[in-house]
């Protein structure tokens, strides 16, 4: 995002993915047998609609919201303590995340819901590495334990978020024009 | 819409901190806490505390700013306790594992609470200078550090609004009988669906209005004055010696314990 191409549309549009994501630790999607809270929904949406630089910008507005201290980390977490804590990485992965699935996504034109599904996919594989990558040097787990620790539980509920917010993202992206 | 590690006004000396000193003290802190020996944490945990008590802020507060995290915290302490390499065990949990992993807690646990007192002692705008100050440098990056403060005040902003659209909506349904808890899997999806689209075609017009009106105001994308002014007084002057006598002290303790 540079002075020259950025719109205070574009503004507007990060801050309220950003605000988005945040609500989304509030949001729960009710499927049994684990409600889950919609946060990496909304990094997928904000992602392909608003492209990489953008939506880069809106994961990073949404950590900001939690380092002043709202309590939008996933488990009602806040404070910059978190981005170095066991699970910061999928934070710091959530900004480079949301810069590649939305560069990804708008390689193709005319993208349908099975090229969004597979940039989400990269996506989520990137956010899950760093996620991992910084649990087990935090939480001085062996990198196969972090594994089973801080991705097994969340892989079936996030598959799912990738199937709606694609479906989401199809549906939305001619309302959208940034 | 309670949560812990909010800020509550006051009048205690935390309070009267520069933020961006406070948010100097908790970065630094923050390295501290995870790369100090196992002794250390335990003192630098009773620190915490004393901080807290000193600043009136409640136990009580900071063991609720926890409680979300609970079950993690049992996680991360099983993870140690039962996987550890250690031969010694009793009943399949082995004692230096656990002890281990007490450690990882504590750590969490300390981290938590610095960030807890940083941000119930600072208000949310002050915050945002203090962000917008050390995020000064990116500027040279060609970064626009000013347009992410605005950026972070819209979202504070749109954060309550988006909620109460989203709660407008689910009594909407409520109010025609729909029942989330009596439908099935395939029918719970299409309703989240018909919910998230609806909630966000409403929210996407009130980001047009808003950057309508923006525009018509005359925003502009360049360096911007704020109304938060910030002032290191003697008393910031004062903490920042003892704090960086304490990081000494502190640093050659780990240097001589390891």
């Amino acid at each position: 995002m540079t002075r020259e191409n950025g719109s205070v549309r574009g503004i507007v549009y990060a801050a309220l993915f950003g605000a988005l994501t945040a609500a989304g630790a509030f949001i729960i999607i009710p499927l049994p047998p684990v409600p889950i809270t919609a946060q990496t929904f909304f990094l997928n949406v904000a992602a392909v609609l608003l492209g990489g630089p953008l939506g880069a910008a809106s994961q990073f507005i949404y950590i900001m919201l939690g380092v002043v201290g709202i309590p939008v980390f996933a488990g009602g977490k806040a404070g910059l303590g978190v981005l170095f804590g066991p699970t910061g990485g999928y934070l710091i992965g959530f900004i480079i995340g949301a810069f590649v699935i939305g560069f990804i996504a708008n390689r193709k034109k005319d993208a349908g819901l099975l090229w969004y599904v597979f940039s989400m996919s990269i996506g989520m594989v990137i956010i899950y590495t760093i996620g991992v990558v910084q649990l087990s040097f935090v939480a001085k787990l062996s990198l196969i334990k972090a594994a089973t620790v801080g991705v097994l539980p969340f892989l079936p509920g996030d598959i799912l978020k990738i199937i709606l917010a694609a479906i989401v993202s199809v549906k939305l992206k001619n309302r959208i024009k940034v | 819409m309670y949560h812990a590690g909010t800020f509550i006004t006051g009048k205690s000396f935390l309070y009267k901190l520069d933020p961006r000193v406070k948010l100097a003290f908790i970065i630094v802190l923050s390295v501290f806490i995870l790369w100090s020996a196992p002794i250390q944490v335990y003192f630098l945990g009773v620190a915490l505390l004393v901080a807290a008590l000193a600043s009136k802020i409640s136990i009580r507060s900071l063991a609720q700013s926890v409680k979300p995290l609970l079950i993690f915290i049992i996680l991360i302490f099983l993870a140690h306790a039962l996987f550890s390499d250690s031969n010694s065990s009793f009943a399949g949990i082995s004692m230096s594992g656990a002890h281990e992993g007490f450690i990882v807690v504590l750590r969490f646990l300390c981290l938590i609470a610095a960030a807890v007192l940083l941000t119930m002692t600072t208000a949310p705008s002050a915050l945002i200078a203090a962000v917008k100050y050390f995020l000064r440098p990116l500027k040279y990056l060609r970064v626009p550090v000013d347009d992410i403060a605005v950026m972070i005040m819209l979202a504070l902003r749109l954060m309550p609004i988006l909620l109460l659209r989203k709660e407008k909506i689910e009594n909407a349904q409520k109010a025609r009988c729909y029942d989330v808890k009596k439908a099935g899997l395939m029918a719970r999806v299409r309703s989240f669906l018909s919910l998230i689209i609806t909630v966000l075609l409403a929210v996407f017009r009130r980001a047009d209005e808003l950057a309508l009106a923006m525009e018509a105001r005359g925003y502009a994308r360049e360096e911007r004055t704020s109304a938060t002014t910030m002032k290191i007084t003697p008393l910031d002057h004062a903490a920042i010696i003892i704090f960086v006598i304490a990081a000494i002290i502190f640093m050659a303790l780990k240097y001589y314990l390891s």
